[in-house]
Formats: structure tokens, C-alpha cells, sequence
């Protein structure tokens, strides 16, 4: 639910802390799981929040927010 | 239902509330760990009652400094409820007067009833929750882990319209259960197992955990005003 209350605080009014929050946590994920090969080979991260809304009986997709894009941590490291 | 009773009822269930919750972060990064061992060590005293009023005021600056942690409350209402219940616990304890005590302690009830009916008005006034059209895309695109097989309920109109109404009438209808202590304690058995069913199926425990704390204030405020009537 924080991640969640990150990206409406994206959405809202952007802070550094709401993206450097996001970041970290998909990076952990990211370094946690070794199955994804082509995961594993990528060298940057960049999230971006896609907001769905029903307008009358139409669903409408509108991305709000890009991150920046971050170097990812040199799995074969850790 | 006593108001030393309750208090103590209290003091337990947000005990374990709080232990449940911090036990959640022990996997998390450093700085968040040390913030939440805290919180267990004192969660524990408040559950053997130690201390318990300054126990509560700790674990209220330790909510403050999890706020600027977070830069808000990061789990929404149950973070909010979680701090409510703190401050009028600590207001009780402080009080200079048995009944500002009782001031204090009802307005933990007197929100906890808010909590409910509010959440019933803005759903009741949205057309989207009327048709059931609001729960249908919860489950569609809710961005809480809900399982490939329960997004199908999206396609169960008819149910999510009648589960919908279900959830706004007994929100809007949870003050009137306070005119006798029959009704409150079936409204509060209702209540919990919506709670459960949200934690099962969006997992949003924390919501059960931590509203269940508020109950014991909402059974002694009951008996409190309605029952000498």
C-alpha cells in the first residue's frame, strides 16, 4: 500500500521521496529475482504511472508520471 | 462494559495490532527495521501492561517519526485510525478528570461510528457505487493483489451490485445499531467479518486488526449513554 500511496502522491503533487521510494523498491525486486533472464541483462531502471479511468462507459489509459532513469545495481555482485 | 475494562481491551488488541504490523517490516530495509523492532518492544509492554500510559505516549512520537519516515501515512485509514486511537488513549490517560477521561475515550467511539456512516455517504451519493459499477472496477483494476480468479467477480454484475448496496446499507445504518447492545454487537460482528473479507481478499489486513482495537470504546460508550436509559 505505500508503493500505491507513492504513485497518488506522484499523481497529486510529485515529490522526490514518492519516486526515490518506488525506485528502490522495484530495484530491490529486481535484485531479488534471478529467474528473468532478460531482467537480469538490463543495465537501467525507469518506472512510469498509467492511470485507467471510466469516462461515462469508455475506459481511458493516460500515463502521468515518468521516473527518472536509474542505473541498476551489478547483479553478478551481489 | 467498564471504561477500565475497555481501556485495558484496548491496550491489547492495539498491542497486537501494532506487533502484527511490525513484524510485516522485519524483511524491509534497515532504517525502516529499527523503527518497527521499537515498535514490537513496545507493543509487547503495552500487551502485558507495563507502563502503559507512557508506553503510549512512546509509541505515539514513534508514529510521528514513522510519519516523517513515510512523509505521511503510508497505509492509509488504518495508519490514521492507529494514531487516532494512540492520541485518545493518551489523552485518557492524562486527563486531568474522570469525565474528560470519558470525553476522550468517547471520541475514539464517536469517530469509529464516523468511520463507517461517512464511508456509506460518499459511496451512497456516487452513481458509479449505486449501480455497482465502482466495486465492478475494484475488482478489475484494483491495484491491491487480487487473484486472476477473483477479478471474474467483475463479471458478476449482479452480485457486486448487491454486494455493493449491502456494504453502503449497513454503513449508513452502523449509528442506529447503538440503541441497544444486541444490535451493536451484531453490527460489530458484521463489521469485523467485512473487514476480514477485505483482508482476504485485497489484503488489507490491517484495516481488521486495527479497527477491531477501537471496538471495546464503541461497547462501553453503548452502555455509556444508552444503557442507563
Amino acid at each position: 500500500m505505500f508503493v500505491v500511496s507513492c504513485a497518488e502522491r506522484l499523481i497529486d503533487q510529485p515529490t522526490q521521496h514518492s519516486e526515490d521510494e518506488i525506485l528502490k523498491r522495484i530495484i530491490n525486486d529486481l535484485v531479488g529475482d534471478v529467474s528473468n533472464i532478460q531482467l537480469n541483462s538490463a543495465t537501467h531502471l525507469q518506472f512510469r504511472l498509467l492511470v485507467v479511468e471510466r469516462i461515462g462507459t469508455e475506459l481511458e489509459q493516460e500515463v502521468f508520471f515518468y521516473s527518472r532513469i536509474e542505473p541498476l545495481p551489478d547483479r553478478d555482485a551481489s | 462494559m467498564s471504561m477500565d475494562y475497555a481501556i485495558r481491551l484496548t491496550e491489547i488488541l492495539m498491542g497486537f495490532a501494532f506487533a502484527q504490523q511490525s513484524i510485516e517490516h522485519f524483511i524491509s530495509q534497515a532504517s525502516e527495521r529499527y523503527l518497527y523492532i521499537i515498535r514490537l518492544l513496545l507493543a509487547v509492554m503495552l500487551i502485558i501492561g507495563f507502563q502503559t500510559a507512557w508506553v503510549a505516549v512512546l509509541l505515539l512520537l514513534l508514529g510521528l517519526a514513522i510519519l516523517h519516515r513515510f512523509q505521511g501515512p503510508y497505509n492509509g485509514g488504518a495508519d490514521r485510525m492507529s494514531l487516532l486511537i494512540l492520541c485518545c488513549l493518551c489523552l485518557v490517560y492524562f486527563a486531568p478528570t474522570q469525565r474528560w477521561q470519558e470525553v476522550a475515550f468517547g471520541y475514539l467511539a464517536f469517530q469509529l461510528v464516523l468511520s463507517y456512516f461517512i464511508s456509506g455517504w460518499v459511496k451512497v451519493v456516487n452513481k458509479d457505487w449505486r449501480n455497482g459499477r465502482a466495486l465492478r472496477d475494484v475488482f478489475l483494476f484494483s491495484a491491491y493483489p487480487v487473484s486472476e480468479s477473483l477479478r471474474q467477480w467483475s463479471k458478476s454484475a449482479r452480485l457486486l451490485m448487491f454486494m455493493s448496496w449491502g456494504v453502503m446499507l449497513f454503513e449508513l445504518l452502523f449509528p442506529i445499531s447503538l440503541l441497544s447492545s444486541a444490535s451493536l454487537g451484531v453490527a460489530l460482528f458484521i463489521a469485523a467479518t467485512f473487514h476480514f473479507a477485505n483482508a482476504c481478499l485485497f489484503g488489507l489486513n490491517r484495516f481488521f486488526w486495527i479497527w477491531i482495537s477501537a471496538y471495546p470504546s464503541i461497547l462501553w460508550f453503548q452502555q455509556r449513554i444508552f444503557a442507563t436509559s
